[in-house]
């Protein structure tokens, strides 16, 4: 970690250094942390790591074009070799629109969430934790594979308009899957605080879980021919419906995917395009979720609804995209050296509904497939966002409103949008997060409810 | 360099002095890349990065730690060895089975660099920028139902020094070049892609500039516009049981989702369930050498010595050779891809020495990440099929090219894969055109039903530069080939429900 101050004085070491180069405008996002994961496999620690990264990235525009540098090598020499790359870079032909205003953005009122017990979480607390995990799987007959990762880090973002802001945060999350003779389970769980991990709570669940398992996982497509396709009822844990809500972001709430017309949402805001029972919103300052207080070029975070009442609302706009196409920023812009990707909301909330997931169980008279999570999903057309992946970690048959059996990894083809026309029920929103960690550490979650919906497309087993 | 060296002796030191049983150390003391894209006629980005940073792996008392920093000095180096120290010291806690690594030659000055033509850092960007506003303009000429084009070129270049307390010390210098161009055509609510190379960025390989002058991107640019134009107006692919083909880029893919991740010994030994997931062989490890994976026409290698392979290095990240070997020998699963702690344990486990040593597959994407199995280039070898044999003998069937989306299992057995273009194939010929189109299938039934491959004059390299593993994730750059391939009985339809 770099801290406020140090992190304010290579900013404005850069941006002097780049007020020299009389570019129209520039901005640096500078980002740090410091990252450590605890790895399980085998019921044994495997993996343990910790990293300590800082990262100083430059866009410069310069007569309507725009270049791009960054640097980890932080020294005074990189940092301004850096800035001459990108602004070289815009003597090239890199047209944008002659409409382009980038601003200051003021600091926002709220900050990030610190906590020093998180950023200070030793090797040894992991390994206690995830020893406690071990141990009670152990006595139950399980094995277990599990991640703990604990993390601080800080956002900083300055530009030639005067922005110069700055926030930390921290990060914990643990997840775990406990392997019987029959199948696995999972459960994650997570908080900025890692003193409000729930730890007993956590290994409930996954034991009680387990104990579905107790007999061999019936596989749905036995006898059945190839090209067949099944449709259940299914009831999503969250996991699941945070996947599935990820990949409507990335496909259909970009703002760069709707103004390519690839975005469902294309000539749709203003219409219906999913059951009224679906509102679908970004809040970087709500609580309830990881709180990213502003974005990657610094503009504070708001409420911004992309789904209400089941109509289509909005569309995530950065600065750039905004001039492009004469909108106004949302601010979900991704930053310097990210601007070509678009825009993203990275703090989703899902509106939940009054029933429980053992309500939708105890009141599911149909077969219906319960599912924990999903793996290796894809897009399969990105204009319906009709995706495929597997079931994983506990696939569950639910029959006359009890779960039966354990069903064997499934994989489904449906279109999400047309699925969440079709929510038969919800639950209370829980926060999830469980980062796949390939970047920086940012502050990143949806708060999603369960949800069970009715008539989804299966079109294989790991055993068919 | 001196400095280097001692940089990396000093905290091996450091580490043994603190209790360290084994340590190594990589440093990559500088690495940049470039990446140029042009979108509708401009350049939308041009990113240059450049990075460094060191890790450090400790084994002690049997149990792994690791620390890293961007930061290269003597005072950071301290405080990353003891956070190594701790969180092996920590690891402790729940040690069941003590890691033992088998052992390795040890090199003790070795030198590895990537062979390059052309230099493409030294190639002008103007020069760059230019070939790739060319090709995109011809792609827009070509058709006006093209809405969104797309060019792009990606190089990099990193050095890396490798030290370990057993007294390697191993630098290498690989050089990436890698690029592609793509069509978007838009109807109504209809998208259709077509790209060249290959989708996803393109291709890419451990060689300098010559090897995007060999894509003669500008040449292959207005057919990727006609072929996306054509697509808006066919039909969709049929639901069906049929004969398919694949072509290579499609069936390289194929090779890297259900074979070449299904034979990594780390997802084996279940050290990937939290993230990657497992291995359908995990339970069939005792018939190694005698599982019958595919037809005896499929004969799979994995070889990091190929030349310009995107997989291809002098050492792995423990410091062992670059190797070639068979995985799969016609038809029957011979090998798989090991490291020096999986070759321990997995012999203990089969209660044999079945393997005598790591075969070097041990990559990490960057000096903050540990290294873990990966793969190199993995590749399906040729056959003897002449092309136009292949089709002339397939009477009913589709021919599927170029790679849209990927799903696989956990275990790597039950997949689906997307395709930009289908073609039908009917009574020998090459016929009607499909959009949307997709196949699925079970891996060993799967390669079981392949009944021809193509020889060496279809035989195409392609790198993959976006595999994913390892928590926190990491990012590698991986090679296959293959020439095009019949599979029977193999289940069709589309994407777009």
């Amino acid at each position: 970690m770099i801290g406020e101050k140090q992190a304010f004085e290579i900013l404005r070491s850069a941006l002097r250094y780049a007020e020299s180069k009389k570019a129209d405008y520039f901005d640096f996002l500078l980002m740090s942390w410091q990252n450590s994961l605890t790895r399980v496999a085998n019921s044994q620690i495997h993996q343990n790591v910790s990293e300590s990264e800082a990262v100083l990235a430059v866009d410069v525009i310069h007569n309507l074009r725009i270049g791009s540098a960054s640097t980890n090598l932080l020294t005074e020499d990189s940092i301004r070799k850096m800035i001459d790359v990108a602004f070289d870079s815009t003597k090239h032909k890199a047209q944008l629109p002659a409409g382009l205003r980038l601003k200051e953005f003021p600091k926002g009122e709220k900050e990030g969430k610190f906590f020093e017990r998180t950023a200070e979480f030793s090797p040894l607390d992991r390994a206690q934790a995830l020893k406690n995990v071990i141990d009670n799987a152990r006595t139950a007959g399980l094995i277990t594979s599990a991640k703990f990762q604990t993390g601080a880090g800080e956002i900083a973002v300055a530009n030639s308009q005067g922005t110069l802001v700055h926030t930390c945060f921290t990060d914990a999350n643990l997840s775990a899957i406990l392997t019987g003779t029959n199948d696995s389970v999972y459960s994650s769980t997570a908080s900025q605080d890692a003193g409000e991990l729930n730890l007993e709570r956590f290994i409930e669940d996954l034991l009680g879980k387990a104990r579905l398992q107790n007999q061999r996982p019936r596989d749905l497509f036995a006898g059945k021919k190839p090209g067949d396709e099944i449709f259940y009822d299914v009831i999503l844990e969250p996991a699941a419906v945070s996947e599935w809500l990820d990949f409507l972001a990335y496909t259909g709430f970009n703002g760069l995917s709707y103004h390519e017309e690839e975005s469902f949402l294309c000539g749709k805001l203003g219409q219906k395009v999913m059951g009224e029972n679906v509102s679908i919103w970004d809040d970087g300052n709500d609580p309830a979720g990881y709180v990213l207080p502003f974005d990657f070029e610094g503009t504070p975070k708001s409420k911004t609804f992309f789904i209400e009442k089941g109509m289509g609302r909005n569309v995530a706009y950065d600065s750039l995209l905004a001039a492009k196409e004469n909108a106004a920023t949302t601010g979900h812009s991704l930053g310097a050296g990210q601007r070509h990707l678009g825009a993203l909301p990275l703090n989703l909330f899902m509106e939940g509904g009054e029933q429980s997931l053992d309500y939708m169980i105890a009141s599911s008279e149909e077969p219906t497939i319960y599912v924990t999570r999903f793996h290796y999903t894809n897009i399969a057309d990105r204009r319906d966002v009709v995706l495929t992946g597997m079931t994983k970690d506990g696939t569950f048959l639910i029959e006359k409103g009890e779960i039966v059996a354990p069903v064997v990894n499934l994989r489904y083809l449906q279109g999400v949008v047309e699925a969440f026309n079709h929510i038969e029920m919800l639950s209370d929103p829980v926060l999830v997060h469980d980062p796949e960690g390939y970047g920086a550490l940012i502050p990143s979650s949806s708060v999603v409810p369960a949800l069970k919906i009715r008539k989804v497309r299966f079109i294989g087993s790991s055993g068919k | 360099m001196q400095d280097e060296r001692d940089f990396c002796e000093n905290a091996l030191q450091l580490a043994v002095t603190q209790g360290a049983d084994y340590a190594d150390v990589r440093l990559i003391p500088h690495a940049v890349s470039e990446n140029i894209s042009v979108k509708n006629g401009v350049v939308e980005n041009l990113e240059y990065a450049e990075s460094g940073g060191f890790g450090v792996r400790v084994l002690l008392n049997g149990v792994w730690g690791f620390a890293s920093s961007s930061r290269v000095n003597e005072k950071e180096m301290a405080t990353v060895v003891e956070n190594a120290i701790q969180i092996a010291k920590a690891s402790a806690i729940t040690r069941q089975r003590p890691v033992k690594l088998s052992s390795a030659l040890i090199w003790k000055k070795a030198n590895y660099v990537s062979s390059v033509q052309i230099d493409p850092f030294k190639v002008s960007l103007e020069e760059k920028v230019d070939l790739l506003v060319k090709a995109d303009q011809r792609m827009r000429q070509q058709s006006k139902k093209v809405k969104i084009t797309e060019c792009e070129m990606t190089f990099e270049r990193f050095r890396k020094v490798f030290v370990s307390t057993e007294g390697s010390y191993i630098t290498q210098e690989i050089t990436v070049s890698g690029g592609g161009i793509s069509a978007k055509a838009v109807e109504g609510d209809e998208v259709q892609n077509r790209s060249y190379p290959n989708s996803f960025r393109g291709n890419f390989a451990t060689r300098g500039y010559e090897f995007i002058e060999a894509m003669d991107l500008l040449k292959h640019a207005p057919r990727v516009a006609q072929e996306v134009e054509e697509l808006l107006t066919a039909p969709d692919c049929p639901e069906m049981e049929t004969s398919i083909i694949l072509m290579p880029s499609q069936l390289c893919l194929q090779v890297h989702e259900s074979v070449g991740h299904a034979v990594e010994l780390d997802r084996i030994l279940g050290t990937e369930i939290t993230y990657a997931g497992g291995s359908f062989l995990t339970p069939l490890l005792d018939q190694l050498g005698s599982f019958r994976y595919g037809s005896p026409l499929v004969n799979i290698t994995a070889d990091a010595t190929l030349d310009g392979g995107l997989g291809s290095f002098g050492f792995d990240d423990e410091g062992v050779e670059a190797q070639k070997f068979p995985l799969i020998q016609e038809g029957v699963l011979k090998n798989l891809l090991t490291s020096r702690e999986t070759v321990a344990e997995v012999n203990e486990k089969l209660g044999r020495d079945y393997f005598q040593s790591s075969n070097g597959t041990m990559r990490a994407s960057s000096s903050n990440r540990i290294p873990l199995i990966r793969m190199t280039n993995i590749y399906l070898e040729p056959g003897e099929t002449k092309f136009e044999d292949l089709i002339a003998s397939t009477e009913d069937g589709i021919l599927f090219d170029t790679n849209f989306s990927w799903s696989i299992d956990d275990l790597r057995k039950n997949f689906t894969f997307g395709l930009e273009v289908a073609r039908q194939i009917k009574n020998g010929k090459i016929g009607q055109l499909y959009k949307n189109s997709l196949y699925t299938g079970i891996t060993p039934v799967f390669w079981n039903s392949c009944d021809a491959v193509c020889d060496r004059t279809r035989w195409e390299m392609f790198g993959t530069p976006n595999c994913g593993k390892g928590q926190p994730g990491q990012i590698m750059e991986v090679g296959h080939a293959a020439s095009p391939a019949r599979f029977r009985n193999v289940k069709v339809g589309t994407r777009k429900k």
